[in-house]
């Protein structure tokens, strides 16, 4: 006997398998954008914080140029000025910046710094953080973790330090042994776009300005045939996930900076 | 015809409940851990802007007063930083709670504040208040910010901001300004604190004059005071200093100061001295900034200084400059004051160094430690069980164990743009 038609549906009372998938697919949907919302939302907080610690590192940043013997260059881990140094230096010695007797202007050292950083390629890379002079008692040091000199709360205070490094890597061993608060600012330092068409170079036998004006390019190699009395950079301000140069600025890692801001340098 | 039993499936299999629990399980596990994420990540922003904000409003006030303090060429001490207690100090300053009191640094200086007082009521009239530069002063404090002193559950830790307007400034405060001795262990030398140290009458910027201490003469307490085995009723008189109208921010445990300088020697006589410092390894032109920063002179802190040194970390080489490179029981101590320090237009003098560092100051790092809300709240449920501030005796390891784990440290360089800037 072949049964009635209705029987087979009587003795399926569950989901077909389509269902099933149907369903899922819908809580799944549901679900992901759930967690979409969620990440969004982190990212956003995210952005914050980075803003307002470039926002800190801009006004560390500021005061360093006004002082640019204050910019360390090439600190390391192990031999670098992280422990008991011996060659660890100011940013002026690096050679060109500074003139034969050591004692040139603050401006000509910023000038002398960034004159060719004309385009994003040949920008100039510095590393901007807050540190613990010292590290906390009894992470390292056995001798210190006990007694009144364990944790003096005033005996570490925090700073604020500019570096740049010759290989514009600032590596996680190098941030651990300098005590670094969170991570690092990474910051790309240009020529800002307000010079062009300003007579930048002065002529050297009159001493007056010249009638070319700025168009692209490198600023007048001596700072003393600059003709303007200030110098206009844009500092654009990058988060470091301790990630290498290269990888950083390949053309298909698009990285956005969280804070672009304009300083001018005055003489 | 036998038709189906549909009863025979009326309910669920074991292993279909099973797998449907374990299902759900999972489901709850994640919005669980989604949920304990999003909180956390909450708490963390709510902690790092309330810390930012407050360590803002520290920082942009110091910010403007040293941009434009007032540090004239005239040989005189215009800017004087105390550690309260440190050794050889003998004015009896006292703790300020469980803070070390040699580590709560009170700074005072003279600048040119934009908010300062510019007129006082007398009777009904309204008289302008002449002149620009006013006494200002920084400390730490443990206080109420409505009322004085409050309750212990009241009390927060503090910033306090205080400003002498421009016409007491300049009738009282600047005519004290001598060239002091070199002693540093008298209070009466004509330094800014033998103006702040003192009783005086000034004007009130809500009106009237008032006469009483500035900071107390009598313990020069950073009150309410922890005295020696007495709680914080004990005192409570901590000068005007501490009134509520100076109150900048709450929460603050810690107050570093860094003076960065240049050498106002001549650039040779200025080689020489870091060439001999530094074993002839590399010069340091005159206007390279080297750092002199308040480590309080206590043993402990020289023990501690030692040993990080000995260990190869710290203080000796953890500014970074070449200055700062130095050995840390010798030539080290002299870019360090214990707990005192006074700037004058071209040198700086230290407790620590007998001859005054030939430092021109161009720039100050201020460093301050925020307690998160968190860590405010347990700091302040341990002191309410308690009915007193956590002692520095006896909750060392607590209060400690708060500030490192809630504080948050915030500094800023501020450029001295009145000292040859």
């Amino acid at each position: 006997m072949t049964p009635p038609p209705s029987i087979p549906s009587v003795r399926r009372p569950g989901f077909t398998l389509v269902e099933v998938i149907l369903a899922v697919g819908v809580v799944g949907v549901a679900l992901a954008s759930l967690i979409g919302i969620l990440t969004s939302s982190f990212q956003q907080v995210d952005d914050i914080m980075q803003t307002n610690r470039a926002l800190t590192a801009a006004q560390g940043l500021v005061t360093a140029l006004d002082n640019p013997r204050s910019i360390l260059k090439d600190i390391s881990a192990s031999a670098g000025i992280s422990k008991n140094d011996t060659s660890g230096t100011y940013l002026p010695s690096v050679t060109g910046l500074d003139n034969a007797t050591g004692d040139a202007p603050n401006f000509d050292l910023v000038y002398n710094l960034l004159k060719s950083a004309d385009t994003p390629a040949n920008g100039v890379w510095l590393y901007v953080y807050e540190r613990k002079q010292v590290i906390a008692a009894g992470e390292i040091i056995p001798t210190v973790s006990t007694g009144a000199s364990a944790y003096k709360i005033n005996g570490n205070p925090s700073l604020i330090e500019v570096v740049r490094m010759t290989t514009d890597e600032f590596p996680v061993d190098v941030a651990q042994a300098r005590n670094v608060i969170g991570s690092p600012m990474r910051v790309r330092l240009t020529l800002s776009r307000l010079l062009v068409g300003q007579r930048v170079t002065l002529d050297a036998t009159t001493g007056e300005p010249t009638t070319a004006t700025y168009a692209s390019g490198a600023l007048p190699s001596s700072p003393d045939s600059y003709a303007l009395a200030y110098l206009p950079i844009v500092a654009e301000f990058f988060p470091h996930e301790y990630e290498s140069k290269a990888t950083f600025t390949a053309t298909t890692n698009d990285q956005q900076p969280v804070l672009v801001q304009t300083i001018v340098i005055n003489r | 015809m036998s038709r189906p039993v549909p009863s025979a499936r009326s309910g669920f299999t074991l292993v279909e409940l099973l797998v449907a629990s374990a299902i759900m399980v999972t489901i709850v596990l994640i919005v669980a851990k989604i949920a304990v994420d999003t909180l956390s990540a909450y708490d963390r922003v709510v902690a790092d802007l309330s810390t930012q904000a407050e360590a803002r409003a520290v920082l942009d006030n110091m910010e403007r007063d040293f941009n434009s303090a007032v540090i004239r060429p005239d040989g005189r001490c215009w800017m004087e930083i105390i550690a309260p207690e440190a050794t050889g100090d003998t004015s009896g300053l006292k703790k300020l709670a469980n803070i070390p009191s040699d580590l709560q640094p009170v700074v005072m200086f003279f600048s040119a504040p934009t908010d300062r007082p510019r007129w006082t009521t007398s009777g009904t009239t309204r008289t302008t208040v002449s002149g620009e530069t006013c006494a200002v002063a920084y400390r730490l404090g443990r206080r109420s910010p409505f009322d004085l002193p409050g309750s212990t559950l009241q009390q927060v830790y503090c910033f306090q901001r205080t400003i002498i307007d421009a016409q007491n400034t300049f009738n009282e405060a600047i005519p004290l300004l001598t060239v002091p001795t070199t002693s540093l262990s008298t209070v009466t030398s004509g330094t800014p604190f033998t103006y702040w140290y003192a009783t005086r009458t000034y004007i009130n910027p809500y009106g009237g004059n008032v006469t009483g201490a500035l900071i107390s003469s009598s313990t020069v307490a950073l009150a309410p005071v922890h005295a020696a085995g007495g709680s914080d009723a004990a005192n409570t008189n901590g000068g005007w200093t501490m009134d509520e109208q100076n109150f900048c921010a709450q929460n603050t445990v810690g107050l570093s100061i860094t003076l960065w300088c240049a050498s106002s020697e001549s650039a040779a006589a200025d080689l020489t001295r870091v060439l001999t410092r530094n074993g002839g390894s590399t010069g340091l032109p005159p206007s390279a900034l080297r750092p002199v920063t308040c480590y309080p002179a206590a043993l402990g802190d020289l023990t501690y200084r030692g040993a990080l040194h000995s260990a190869g970390y710290g203080v000796r080489s953890s500014y970074g400059g070449l200055m700062a490179r130095q050995n840390v029981t010798t030539d080290g101590k002299s870019d360090f004051f214990g707990y005192r320090a006074r700037v004058y237009s071209d040198r700086i003098q230290t407790d620590t160094a007998s001859a005054p560092l030939p430092y021109a100051l161009r720039q100050v790092e201020a460093s301050v430690i925020v307690l998160s809300p968190a860590g405010a709240r347990e700091l302040r449920g341990i002191q309410a069980a308690r009915g007193v501030a956590v002692n520095e005796g006896t909750d060392t390891s607590e209060f400690r164990r708060i500030v490192a784990t809630h504080g948050r440290p915030y500094s800023r360089r501020m450029i001295v743009l009145g000292n040859g800037n």
